[in-house]
């Protein structure tokens, strides 16, 4: 530069206070951890396309044998196996049922069923991932030799043989699906806990003087509960997945209770006929199956601050 | 004069972002001539492992994007317009590089003869058992005993220091002209730091090799660099020979970093001096000195325009205002001496 | 030494598991409402009844019965089936395993390949129309299950089209002859795979390709195809190899879901059949023989894990 020559005027050679520039950086906004997760789960187009999917799957299921306002128990003889019509949105059964209401009704069973499957898997897998994790040492290894053993167990078989001992019903169902998968949930809290414990971050804090209340908030929460809402998105789709399919064998819900999976099995008896009958529940399982996984993929990647771009 | 090998000139790089564009490289250009070490020198995230990578063009795009009007200079040609098969052979054959962590940067399931033996066999015509021998050769050269058979045997097996001498040995595998080390001792222990630094110097001299050193340690350079590179906030601050830097630094920063370093040789033992505050953003770079809120000289016209580069002779540049002044600024030592020529 | 001292170890740990499986399967058999004889005694005078019952051991108490059968698992002597006269675990599983396990085969090579193959390109080409196009497929393979793919396949290809037989299996020359029935199955099936194994090595591949070790092999010069070949693929391989006996494993089991659409006299489905039955000898051996196939799978794959990852092995063992 060749100004080099001109010299500065006593305003631009004036110090400058330095409490100027802390001012300035306080007005930078902060934002918290699940703050950021939300902005960029907003931005992964295809987590909103299934945020819209589950908010119409949900509707449907609360409102939609309201709204249509047919009829879903009662047997009609005269609109045997119609076709999907004006009246009918979705055609009717063998029994001149419904088939839309039938559907949304199944589909709100087969939620629930999935819902308390996996709350139960997470509050079971918690409490005994952290009790390992707390105790270490013996307790942790009995406790994980308790574990291995269950998951050698062939799961289908354990499912079928539960559901024979307490009866195809709900409870039964829900009590078959559980009693393995709590596992996986464990295992994975349990890891998560002591790597914690071990990481520099937590003892830090502890040094510092941090209360434990403290520590579980800022420090232990984010980072198992990300893990938590993962397991929920991946394990919701699976208890649907092996409601429908336990009940297609005959071995899961008895036929006198509506799930999608009572629907599919019963609509595949007739699908040569009349294929909306199958159809229809098993589109509405997909989707609703379809919009869990999307969701736990935008979530993976929405939970983890390490990625950028 | 001795010869330009390479010259980097307006190197500007960014990263594309959620929250916005960084820019990490705001227009560098520096020279290295042949058989000369050139150490840039500044704090982590100062854009001086950007610039590196980008010399030998390992910069990912996107997500990082090297801006039009660079250029980057190797020998007469533009490494940012070579195509893939002339950049194959210029990465390794002509330049190589060292990393920071070699236990990440070697791999982990492949012996490291074999990752000696990968670089020799791409840029010469050696057959296995020719390449194999060169391999264990190299071990020796870089100082690894038993190199026969340490050579079929996989990183994690190699002390830290080692390791990097297993680097090292990869790199001077093809003989090239230049040297990129960046970092090469900050994960090391101090007494091994100089074994490699010493390391470096004297294969480098005997290769007759130019050496780029990274390094946020001015402690490190002091015996390597013939010349220092001081970058702040994606911008080349002060430059200039070694010994101009150690003992007139011109720049506030360059004299912040040396009063960091610790001395032995000092009458009254002094306290050692941090630098308070930190860098600023660069996704909104400030539009004044990018120092500017950490200086202890900050005038008024440093948060409003950018400093002139000024020359003081024998290659010395700094970018600072203090300069300027009609009278030298009573507190700051190191401008009392200033005779800048224009 | 080390090695052989960890193999003692988890052998007597598996045989304590396969005990624990053995004895608890017993006691949820024995507590199922009815049992397998009630059915067939139902016609027959009380005198024959109580034969029959006595034959298979049925009339002694609980833990009597449990004695017993502990007794015949420790000789390999499972006992004969209560559904089918004459039979044995050991002859069903001669007669139905490669059945299942042919099934399992052929869905496994198509559908593990086919995702490994999506894998690579969607992680070679990351962020292009292809990678979009792979995630959106293997999420969409996911979503749908096995049991809805089967009655759509065999609805379309083998219903409308008449392509393929509906049902059925071929039922001589178990494997090699009647392609045609198997296609459908096979389909069905391998979509699971597909998916898994795409997402499974692509995520592996993108971890690879961040290590500071691909940035090394790229400054010595290696073109991108070189340093996938030799340094990306051999990487991220380390979970898919990790991954593969258990899918083996699977297989072998077969598919409950796709051997009941399509009646394929399979394990799976015979399983299912004699669990619903309460078959209690034949569950009793299958499931000792399952559990016991899956803790081997468990323990091969740790073997493995030392195989492909030298870092491991130095330390001998577990993870």
């Amino acid at each position: 530069m060749s100004e080099t020559a001109k010299f500065l005027t006593p305003e631009q050679a004036a110090r400058v206070d330095h409490s100027r520039f802390d001012a300035e950086k306080i007005d930078r906004p902060t934002i918290t951890y699940w703050q950021g997760a939300w902005r960029r789960l907003k931005k992964n187009p295809l987590a909103v396309v299934a945020m819209v999917m589950l908010a119409v799957v949900l509707f449907f299921v609360l409102l939609g044998p309201t709204i249509s306002g047919q009829e879903y128990i009662k047997i009609n003889a005269s609109i045997k196996n119609t076709a999907p019509n004006s009246a009918n949105w979705f055609g009717t059964d063998t029994m001149g049922r419904d088939i839309f209401c039938r559907v949304w009704i199944g589909a709100r069973l087969s939620l629930i069923v999935a819902l308390v499957c996996s709350t139960i898997q997470i509050v079971v897998g918690c409490a005994y991932g952290g009790a390992m994790a707390y105790f270490g040492g013996t307790v942790d290894s009995v406790m994980m030799r308790v574990i291995e053993v269950i998951t050698s167990f062939p799961s289908l078989l354990i499912t079928l043989l539960i559901m024979m001992v307490v009866g195809q019903n709900v409870g039964g169902l829900l009590f078959a699906m559980c009693i393995t998968s709590w596992c996986g949930t464990a295992r994975q809290m349990r890891g998560q806990l002591m790597q914690l414990r071990e990481s520099e971050y937590v003892q830090a804090a502890q040094m510092i003087g941090a209360s434990p209340v403290r520590i579980i908030i800022k420090h232990l929460l984010p980072n198992t509960v990300s893990i938590l809402i993962l397991n929920l998105c991946s394990s919701i789709p699976s208890y649907i997945f092996t409601e429908a399919s336990l009940s297609f064998l005959g071995m899961g819900l008895s036929s006198d209770v509506i799930s999608l999976g009572v629907l599919i099995s019963q609509g595949k008896a007739k699908m040569d006929f009349y294929p909306w009958q199958l159809f229809f529940p098993a589109a509405v399982l997909c989707i609703a199956v379809l919009a869990f996984n999307l969701l736990g993929d935008g979530l993976r990647d929405a939970l983890d601050p390490r990625t950028i771009e | 004069m001795s010869e330009k090998l390479l010259e980097v000139k307006n190197l500007r790089v960014s990263y594309h972002t959620y929250a916005g564009e960084v820019q990490s490289v705001r227009g560098v250009s520096f020279t290295v001539n042949k058989g000369e070490t050139v150490a840039v020198v500044g704090e982590s995230g100062c854009g001086k492992s950007v610039t590196a990578k980008s010399i030998m063009r390992l910069i990912k795009t996107p997500p990082a994007e090297i801006k039009e009007g660079s250029e980057i200079i190797f020998d007469g040609e533009d490494v940012l317009q070579f195509n893939e098969k002339r950049l194959c052979a210029y990465r390794g054959g002509e330049v190589a590089m060292v990393f920071q962590d070699a236990l990440a940067a070697l791999n982990p399931t492949m012996t490291v003869g074999n990752q000696i033996i990968e670089n020799l066999r791409h840029h010469t015509k050696l057959s296995k058992k020719e390449a194999k021998a060169r391999a264990v050769e190299l071990l020796r050269m870089v100082g690894i005993p038993q190199p026969e058979s340490r050579v079929d045997q996989y990183p994690h097996e190699f002390s830290g220091g080692m390791r990097q001498r297993v680097m090292i040995a990869i790199a001077f595998a093809c003989d090239p002209k230049l040297l990129i080390a960046d970092e090469p001792t900050t994960a090391l222990d101090v007494t091994i730091q100089a074994q490699i630094i010493d390391l470096i110097k004297a294969l480098q001299k005997e290769k007759n090799a130019s050496v780029i050193l990274i390094t946020h340690d001015l402690g490190v350079v002091a015996n390597i660099a013939d010349r220092i590179v001081v970058m702040y906030a994606g911008q080349i601050v002060e430059r200039g020979t070694s010994i101009e830097v150690f003992h007139h630094p011109r720049h506030p920063y360059t004299n912040a970093l040396l009063e960091a370093v610790p001395r032995l040789d000092l009458q009254n033992k002094q306290q050692l001096a941090s630098i308070e505050g930190t860098p600023p953003d660069l996704i909104a770079p400030p539009k004044g000195c990018p120092f500017c809120t950490r200086c202890k000289y900050c005038m008024e016209i440093c948060c409003e325009q950018q400093p002139p580069v000024l020359n003081f002779g024998d290659g010395h540049e700094a970018s600072c205002w203090l300069y300027q002044l009609e009278t030298p600024a009573a507190d700051a030592p190191f401008t009392q001496e200033a005779h800048y020529e224009g | 030494m080390k090695m052989l001292q960890y193999t003692v170890k988890r052998f007597v740990i598996m045989l304590f598991t396969l005990f624990i499986i053995a004895t608890a399967t017993f006691f949820l058999l024995a507590a199922t409402p009815g049992d397998a004889l009630s059915a067939r005694v139902e016609k027959l005078p009380d005198s024959v009844a109580a034969r029959m019952y006595a034959k298979y051991g049925l009339d002694k108490p609980v833990m009597e019965r449990y004695v017993i059968t502990m007794k015949g698992l420790v000789h390999g002597d499972f006992g004969e089936s209560i559904i089918y006269e004459g039979q044995t675990v050991q002859s069903i599983i001669k007669e139905k395993a490669p059945i299942s396990a042919r099934l399992g085969i052929q869905q496994m090579l198509l559908g593990v390949s086919l995702g490994l193959a999506l894998g690579v390109l969607a992680a070679v080409k990351k962020g292009s129309f292809w990678d979009y196009l792979v995630v959106a497929l293997s999420i969409l393979l996911i979503s749908v299950p096995n049991l809805v793919f089967a009655l759509l396949l065999q609805q379309v290809f083998a219903g409308k089209l008449g392509w393929f037989p509906v049902i059925g299996w071929p039922s001589n020359h178990l494997w090699t002859s009647g392609w045609n029935y198997t296609v459908l199955p096979t389909l069905a099936g391998c979509f699971g795979y597909i998916a898994s194994y795409a997402r499974l090595l692509k995520a592996s591949m993108l971890d690879v390709m961040n290590q500071d070790y691909i940035l090394t092999a790229e400054s010595k010069g290696l073109t991108h195809r070189e340093v996938i070949l030799h340094h990306v693929l051999r990487n991220s391989f380390i979970p898919i190899v990790t991954n593969l006996p258990m899918s083996v494993a699977m297989c072998i089991t077969g598919s409950f879901f796709i051997e009941s659409v399509f009646s394929i006299p399979g394990l799976g489905l015979y399983y299912v059949n004699a669990v619903a039955a309460q078959d209690v000898t034949i569950v009793m051996g299958e499931t000792v023989i399952l559990a016991a196939l899956y803790i081997i799978v468990v323990f091969v794959t740790d073997i493995l894990y030392t195989v492909v990852d030298p870092r491991i092995r130095i330390r001998g063992g577990k993870r």
